[in-house]
């Protein structure tokens, strides 16, 4: 490998890049405005104003306090019948049938006389289970709710009946041990803390597998690729010369989404810069890598952007960005760690919100400097292997 | 052979099952311009690439600059010059920054580069549209820098594949000019060409059909071969009187240019010779013949000449066949 050849090549690819304006302010622009449409809507999993209706059949005292407990939650857009038949119930079924509410909360009819006689009571809900997101909320919701709600009743009842002679010793009896809870590197629970380097990282990487992939593909359509084939360019210079203006850009990038996320969504990155940097260097060469095994293998450009979404769409839901890995199921668990996306998600979260050092994401690194390392030269043996131009 | 720039032996290339070449054992003379024939698909530009080394040949063994086409082509890169059948610079750079880029891999930079690019902008006289972006020149203009490209690292020899299809006469004239100066100062010339004019502009030429050479030689020396079997034939009434001829049982085929008529016949013969049979078939159509002349056989007669035989064994074939 001569550097001259990477050079000459490099300013050759930085002259299509310059060439082509559109493409250029897209490939800028691009990436920031996906972080903000990313940032703003899937880094939100705080779900609030599912529409749920109180069916209050009790008309009575208990059923006043549950109603007030609920509607305190802003998960709830609250939608309350008081004083309801049986009818109301129906309709209220019939609702959610028709997707009108997500959920129903009856209070059953003799609620509160039942339990000042000392017998037990039952809150119904009804949740649509078809709504993956909406459901759990309100099952967790409801679940504090009922929760708060007997230990009340409970510290009510021991008052009553003079078990205890203030409300701090009731609340002692019904709930002895305390909650203590010391959130660390990201007190507020801000989802944009989890969510921002995995869509960083995802981002990144879709620019780069694109662009990479229809590099070569080009050449090859444009039948530019065998006038460079028979020039005495070795493959793994043309790999490298192609990949060093995509790769200024993808840091330009990163920089670029970093201060969006920074100024617009107030995302901690406080890591350390050489390790935050040696993350992204890395992670952008293995994209970059795969961007180039796509390229070898596809004879046009619309075949190397099929398969680049191919590639990053099942990346998309297992690395891991969004959601944690955790949330996978055990078995497909092993394939995330099959895509460089993975180590970098969580790699460069540690970094930025919890000041990781190398030797905290050392695995990592070497995880995706391996993958850069393998897609690179598996791409330079299978383009030496297929001298055939067309 | 020290003298030959490129020589093969039973060179094959197959795709799947199409044999694109066949047994192709060819040699080509340092310092000439040889001229490579044949219609669509006959394996030409097949050739082409596995000279250069684009393409592995299936079979066979080959030297092109006195290195062996498959072990060392590295060298031969180095040594030889690749002008593509289809445009394939950068349509989005310049003339200067295509010439540029392509010096650069060749090792030819700054002060260097400088003086090539004049040489031969100036050669192919490409000077003015430098600053163009490649994609909005011309054709025959594109060819034009295309070649400057193709030359950047003095090549012995340069493979030119259909370089001026699409280009207007004068243009054509002018690349054909450059060629010739070229092949004066020493680089030997690999043309294909579908333009028989050109052809006979080659010191040798070889007719490729259904990927196999049949014939090789100088122009004037194969059209030779067609002396005596092309009789012409001049009627105000020429598509009548080509239909009557066809008849003849010697005659193998009838082309039309205007009221000339090109007869070709199955045994070479002489005007007055066949002037007879020829005025009888015609009275029986009741057309009428001015005159019986000879005529002198062009490249192109001879093409059709081979396409005609070729197309005749495979009927031959075909019917042994069945
Ligand atoms: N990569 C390939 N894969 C499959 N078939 C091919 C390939 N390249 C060429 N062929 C076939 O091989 C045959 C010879 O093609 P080639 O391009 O060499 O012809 P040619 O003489 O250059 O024709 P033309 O005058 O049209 O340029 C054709 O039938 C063509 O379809
Ligand atoms: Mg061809």
């Amino acid at each position: 490998m001569r550097l001259r050849n990477v050079y000459h090549l490099s300013v050759k690819e930085f002259l299509h890049m310059i060439r082509d304006r559109r493409t250029l302010v897209f490939l800028l622009l691009m990436p920031t405005v996906l972080t903000v449409v990313f940032a703003s809507a899937v880094g939100n999993s705080k779900v609030t104003g599912i529409k749920m209706r109180v069916v209050d059949l009790d008309h009575g005292k208990i059923a006043e306090e549950y109603l007030k407990d609920i509607g305190a939650a802003e998960t709830f857009a609250l939608e309350i019948k008081a004083n309801a038949t049986e009818a109301d119930l129906t309709q209220a079924e019939e609702d959610l049938d028709r997707d009108k509410i997500k959920a129903i909360v009856v209070l059953p009819k003799d609620l509160t006389t039942n339990l000042m006689d000392g017998a037990g009571g039952e809150v119904k809900a009804i949740v649509d289970g078809s709504d993956t997101f909406a459901a759990p909320a309100v099952l967790r919701e409801l679940g504090g709710v009922a929760v708060r709600h007997n230990m009340k009743l409970a510290a009510g009842f021991l008052l009553y009946e003079g078990i205890v002679k203030s409300e701090q010793q009731a609340k002692l009896r019904v709930a002895p041990v305390d909650l203590k809870i010391d959130v660390r590197y990201n007190p507020e629970l801000k989802a944009q803390n989890f969510t921002m380097p995995g869509v960083i990282g995802l981002i990144l990487q879709l620019l780069t597998v694109i662009v990479m992939a229809t590099s070569i593909a080009r050449e090859r359509e444009r039948g530019t690729f065998e006038q460079l084939s028979v020039t005495p360019l070795k493959g793994a210079e043309i790999f490298i010369g192609k990949l060093v203006p995509y790769f200024i850009l993808s840091l330009i990038d990163t920089v670029n989404v970093m201060i969006v996320a920074r100024v617009l969504f107030g995302v901690s990155l406080s890591g350390h810069y050489g390790v935050v940097t040696a993350l992204v260097v890395v992670f952008v060469l293995g994209s970059l890598g795969i961007g180039q095994l796509i390229s070898v293998v596809s004879k046009n450009q619309a075949q190397a952007v099929q398969l680049a979404i191919f590639y990053t769409m099942p990346v998309f839901v297992l690395s891991g960005a969004f959601a944690p890995l955790e949330t996978l199921p055990g078995n497909v668990r092993p394939i995330a760690y099959l895509f460089p996306l993975t180590y970098f998600c969580r790699s460069f979260r540690a970094a930025l919100l919890r000041q990781a050092t190398f030797s905290d994401v050392g695995f990592d690194l070497l995880a995706m400097f391996a993958f850069a390392v393998l897609t690179f030269g598996l791409s330079v043996l299978l383009l030496r292997r297929q001298p055939t131009s067309r | 052979m020290a003298d030959d720039v490129i020589s093969t032996e039973a060179l094959s290339r197959r795709f799947g099952t199409l044999e694109a070449v066949k047994n192709l054992t060819l040699t080509v003379k340092r310092g000439e311009i040889f001229g490579f024939l044949g219609p669509n698909g006959a394996g030409k530009t097949t050739t082409i690439k596995m000279l250069c080394g684009l393409i592995a040949p299936s079979d066979g063994k080959g030297t092109v600059v006195g290195y062996d086409i498959r072990t060392q082509r590295d060298e031969i890169k180095r040594a030889t010059g690749y002008m593509a059948q289809h445009f394939s610079l950068y349509p989005d750079l310049t003339a200067d920054e295509n010439f540029r880029f392509f010096a650069g891999v060749y090792g030819i930079f700054g002060k260097e580069a400088d003086q090539r690019l004049k040489e031969l902008f100036e050669r192919v006289d490409i000077m003015h549209k430098r600053k163009e972006q490649a994609g909005r020149l011309s054709g025959g203009l594109k060819q034009r820098l295309a070649l400057a490209c193709a030359l950047v690292h003095k090549p012995q020899l340069v493979f030119l594949d259909e370089p001026t299809a699409g280009v207007d006469p004068a243009q054509r004239q002018k690349l054909w000019d450059l060629l010739y100066d070229l092949c004066q100062e020493g680089t030997s010339l690999f043309v294909t060409t579908h333009y028989l004019d050109e052809a006979e502009r080659c010191h040798t030429v070889g007719f490729m059909l259904g990927g196999e050479l049949i014939d090789k030689g100088a122009p004037h020396a194969l059209r030779q071969t067609l002396r005596g079997k092309i009789i012409g034939v001049y009627s105000e009434q020429s598509v009548v009187a080509m239909r009557a001829l066809k008849t003849l049982p010697q005659v193998s085929d009838v082309t039309i240019y205007g009221y000339e008529l090109r007869v070709f016949m199955r045994e070479a013969s002489t005007p007055q010779a066949v002037e007879g049979a020829l005025r009888r078939a015609a009275e029986k159509a009741s057309v009428k013949i001015d005159r019986v002349y000879a005529v002198e056989p062009t490249l192109e007669d001879l093409f059709m000449a081979y396409e005609r035989s070729s197309a005749a064994t495979s009927a031959e074939a075909q019917a042994e066949a069945s």
